[in-house]
């Protein structure tokens, strides 16, 4: 159980880090593509696609078709103008949020995604 | 708490974020389970004894990792290099600082899961490597 000094200090975090534009723009980005049932289809196809053709590489090479057509799989998500604004809002954190870890980490002397990752992510 | 230098990456960070990211950062560094890791960390380092042992393991890690690979030790190295880890991690001054450790685990993540719940997402799945090393 976490001190009430600390656990107000880290609500204060998080509810500053909610408030900030790419936060927002990311959690909004990623309802939208989770509400939106032609892009999760995409996405489920192209998954789909890549798994199939990862086991048929064990058995040997894969045609040109079979590129070509997962090309053509992927040139539709990325042209998905709301997986394409899902991907751009990832991008903006994955400038922002290692910086915000590197300046915890910084005042405390540790590597705070280190220590504070769950330990149980990998299930 | 390292005070030290102003990094160039929290240029980008807004004076809120800052703001907020200090006061957890204090709040966090002035805990009884940080402050004891700060003393256990401090301890093995003035410890001669743990320091010269934990480079002689490092150093037969080193030179035994191939054969660790190739799970090729022999029965003389495999015991070798368990009875130097054995008196390593059951020296007084490192087993507390195991201990010190796991409890500052449990704390920072008992902490991020706070801020994971006000943000709406958990910002260590962002950086690093990933959980997986």
């Amino acid at each position: 159980m976490i001190e009430e000094r600390l656990r107000q200090a880290a609500e204060r975090l998080g509810q500053t880090l909610r408030a900030n534009p790419a936060i927002g723009n990311y959690l909004a980005a990623q309802a939208r593509l989770e509400a939106d049932l032609d892009a999760c289809g995409l996405l489920d196809e192209l998954a789909s696609r890549q798994a199939k053709l990862r086991q048929r590489q064990q058995a040997g090479p894969l045609t040109e078709e079979d590129l070509e057509d997962l090309r053509q799989v992927q040139r539709r998500v990325l042209d998905h103008p709301l997986i394409a604004a899902y991907q751009q809002a990832q991008q903006e954190l994955l400038t922002l949020l290692p910086q915000v870890n590197d300046r915890i980490s910084q005042l405390l002397g540790l590597d705070y995604a280190g220590v504070a990752r769950p330990t149980s992510c990998c299930g | 708490m390292s005070t030290s230098g102003q990094a160039t990456s929290h240029q980008v960070l807004s004076e809120d974020v800052e703001q907020a990211i200090q006061g957890f950062a204090q709040a966090l560094a002035e805990t009884p389970v940080f402050q004891a890791w700060e003393q256990a960390a401090w301890a093995l380092r003035q410890d001669e004894t743990a320091q010269t042992t934990f480079q002689q393991l490092a150093t037969l890690d080193r030179q035994l990792r191939p054969l660790i690979m190739l799970g090729a030790l022999d029965i003389g190295q495999r015991q070798q290099l368990l009875q130097l880890r054995d008196t390593y991690f059951n020296m007084p001054v490192v087993a507390a600082y195991g201990r010190a450790e796991d409890e500052l685990r449990t704390l920072c993540q008992e902490a991020n899961a706070a801020v994971a719940a006000a943000a709406g997402l958990d910002l260590t799945a962002w950086c690093g490597s990933g959980c997986c090393g």
